[in-house]
């Protein structure tokens, strides 16, 4: 029986537009809405959207790098949300990020040794030898030579700037990685390296992972379980399998069709959505997909839909389906 | 021919750095026939997007063509002059860049940027000006485009601006348009719409399209024809469906397989290249290819390989192929 690691329960994060010191705020931007789900230890849980759908929002909320709005993250038992300011140094141990961007998350001025290093310092972890070993056998383990240490960021490729990223997020053991389209600024070749490299040292060192993507097949390679967003809220979550073989919600069959192939096509009907994602300072009523869906029907625009288990382990928020 | 629209050959473009000199693009030929969509794939770095803007004779100062011919319509674009390649500028090729947000100026409006396309290229009065723009952007599906002339690009969506360049780009009717990564910065479900709109007008049009990815899945979904490049050089060419069935060259054969799929089995490890692109600086002896490829041979480290055509229509660029050309 597999251990529940994170259990996020009811979490927003609305982001307040306008107003000033003394004047509340106009809107609210709810880049994440109402989102609840579970993460079992040692799994890798995908979550995919189109840019504005609240992933990265989400990702960085759970991590308590944005202070939530409502809502509670357990994570094994502590709730993130409500930890007091020392306590969370410690627990940030256990909780790491990988960046999308290997470009602007390394420091340019300091060389790969005291970056992969700092988390150690930080956390005041072993004695000068022991870090420095520690950090060795980091880069070696994410495929980087010994003489890396004393080079710069701009020295290194898009891939191997990503290794260093994942040097440094693996260098304090954490139990949960939250990855933010770690391969999304790669070229398909080096994505395929970074990619088989996350799986190994998911197997090496007993990682949970949370999956950010806003490309399917990316996630559908790695994830166990796959969560579909869509303007902050989720509106599918299920087993990969369940999900890309019979998906339930039709976002999530729009957005399935909507994949290029790279292979000559077998004559594959494609749902190509009209119009755009609403703008989320003003989603529309009821359900927020009910704009561009093609089977809206006049309860979409008065009920919200919840997010319901229809079969085992395979949850949907739609009106027509529930 | 008189069906082949462009004809590329043996273009060598370089950059004059502090470093030295850069080799760009490394004796590349290809031809486009009128109507016809061809794709460019390769990672960055591989010169795609530096051949476009050879042809469009738009490189930065320090970039030079030093070799070769660019027949456009019968016509050497390299002979012509500043002035006259103004005037086929957006008029008879035009392009479309990736970033729709900094393609477009952000202080005129959208109807004016369509104009201006159009006012330099045709000799119009104003109302037939507008006209014109408006016709333009209804062609690409922009909703109430009388009301939408007078936006800004920060009005609209990165759909709709995508949606705008193109319209510029056709504003003119131009025979070749040069789509350089065209949905790359998009969502899934907008580059689906963008995909159906190119492939929509190019039907109803009958214009070429030069379309530049690093995306196998619109290569297949969009070109006939396709050129692979590597390292500045193009390595494989062939029809669209027979590059997908049979690739030849090593390193197509290892883009496709490096791609996770959709509905294939998850638990095995993906197919990796190894290593990196070359540096510019630094390109290997022989085959450019030759420190990542699987097939390595002893000839494929000394000597370059010949671009040759292997079966009708397919050329490649490899010392494994090269037996069965002699054969034949």
């Amino acid at each position: 029986m597999s251990e529940l690691l994170l259990r996020v329960e009811n979490l927003k994060k609305w982001f307040p537009v306008g107003g000033g010191i003394f004047t509340p705020p106009k809107h609210y931007v709810k880049a994440v809405d109402d989102v609840s789900f579970q993460v079992q230890m040692g799994e890798t849980f995908g979550i995919v959207g189109e840019s504005g759908c609240g992933k990265s929002t989400l990702g960085r909320t759970i991590l308590h790098l944005l202070e939530p709005t409502d809502g509670k993250i357990f994570f094994q038992d502590r709730d993130v949300a409500r930890v007091k300011h020392k306590d969370l140094q410690k627990l940030r141990r256990d909780l790491q990020i990988i960046f999308q961007d290997p470009y602007a998350s390394l420091n340019p001025r300091m060389n790969v040794g005291k970056i992969v290093q700092e988390p150690l310092l930080v956390h005041c972890i072993g004695s000068p030898k022991e870090r420095e070993e520690k950090v060795e056998y980091m880069l070696e383990t994410v495929g980087l030579n010994k003489e890396s240490i004393k080079k710069y960021p701009h020295e290194f490729s898009g891939g191997q700037r990503q290794r260093i990223g994942i040097a440094r997020a693996l260098v304090l053991n954490p139990k949960l990685i939250v990855c933010d389209e770690p391969v999304s600024a790669l070229d398909v070749s080096i994505q395929s390296q970074i990619l088989n490299l996350l799986n190994d040292l998911q197997g090496k060192f007993k990682l949970t992972y949370i999956f950010i993507s806003h490309d399917l097949s990316v996630v559908n390679y790695i994830s166990d379980r796959i969560a579909v967003m869509y303007l902050g809220k989720i509106v599918e979550l299920a087993q990969k399998n369940d999900l890309f073989d019979t998906p339930l919600h039709p976002y999530t069959k729009a957005l399935l069709s909507a994949i290029p192939h790279a292979e000559i096509d077998k004559e594959r009907k494609r749902i190509v959505l009209q119009g755009d994602v609403p703008s989320p300072i003003d989603p529309p009523s009821g359900c927020h997909f009910r704009t561009r869906c093609e089977y809206a029907y006049d309860k979409c625009a008065m009920n919200a839909p919840e997010l319901q288990e229809i079969a085992s382990g395979h949850f949907v928020a739609c009106n027509k389906i529930n | 021919m008189i069906n082949k629209l462009l004809e590329v050959r043996n273009l060598e473009t370089i950059f004059t750095t502090e470093e030295g000199i850069i080799t760009a693009v490394d004796n590349v030929s290809f031809s486009i026939h009128k109507g016809e969509t061809i794709g460019i794939v390769g990672e960055s770095g591989c010169g795609k997007s530096v051949t476009s803007l050879s042809i469009m004779r738009l490189l930065p100062n320090n970039g030079i063509i030093r070799f070769g011919t660019i027949i456009f319509n019968g016509e050497n674009l390299l002979k012509k002059t500043e002035k006259e390649m103004r005037d086929i500028r957006g008029n008879e090729i035009s392009m479309i860049f990736q970033e729709p947000m900094t393609s477009l100026n952000p202080v005129y409006t959208i109807g004016e940027q369509v104009a201006e396309t159009i006012r330099m290229h045709q000799m119009l009065n104003k109302k037939q000006v507008v006209e014109k723009s408006v016709e333009a952007l209804r062609m690409v599906g922009i909703p109430l485009p009388e009301k939408r002339i007078n936006e800004y690009p920060h009005q609209l969506s990165g759909g709709m601006r995508q949606r705008v360049m193109i319209a510029i780009a056709l504003a003119c009717n131009p025979k070749l348009i040069i789509a350089d990564e065209p949905t790359t910065a998009l969502d899934v479900t907008i580059q689906a719409q963008i995909l159906e709109l190119m492939k929509g007008l190019k039907n109803n049009l009958n214009t070429s399209i030069m379309l530049i990815t690093h995306d196998l899945g619109v290569i297949a979904e969009m070109a006939e024809r396709v050129l692979v490049m590597y390292a500045g050089q193009v390595v494989e060419e062939s029809p669209v469906d027979e590059l997908f069935n049979k690739p030849l060259h090593p390193y197509t054969e290892g883009l496709m397989k490096s791609i996770p799929r959709i509905g294939k089995n998850t638990s095995e490890r993906l197919h990796i290249i190894k290593g990196m692109v070359p540096h510019p600086l630094e390109m290997p002896k022989g085959c450019r290819f030759n420190p990542r490829c699987d097939y390595t041979m002893d000839i494929c480290i000394q000597r370059s390989p010949e671009y040759r055509e292997i079966y009708p229509g397919r050329f490649v660029r490899c010392w494994k192929w090269e037996g069965l050309a002699a054969y034949e």
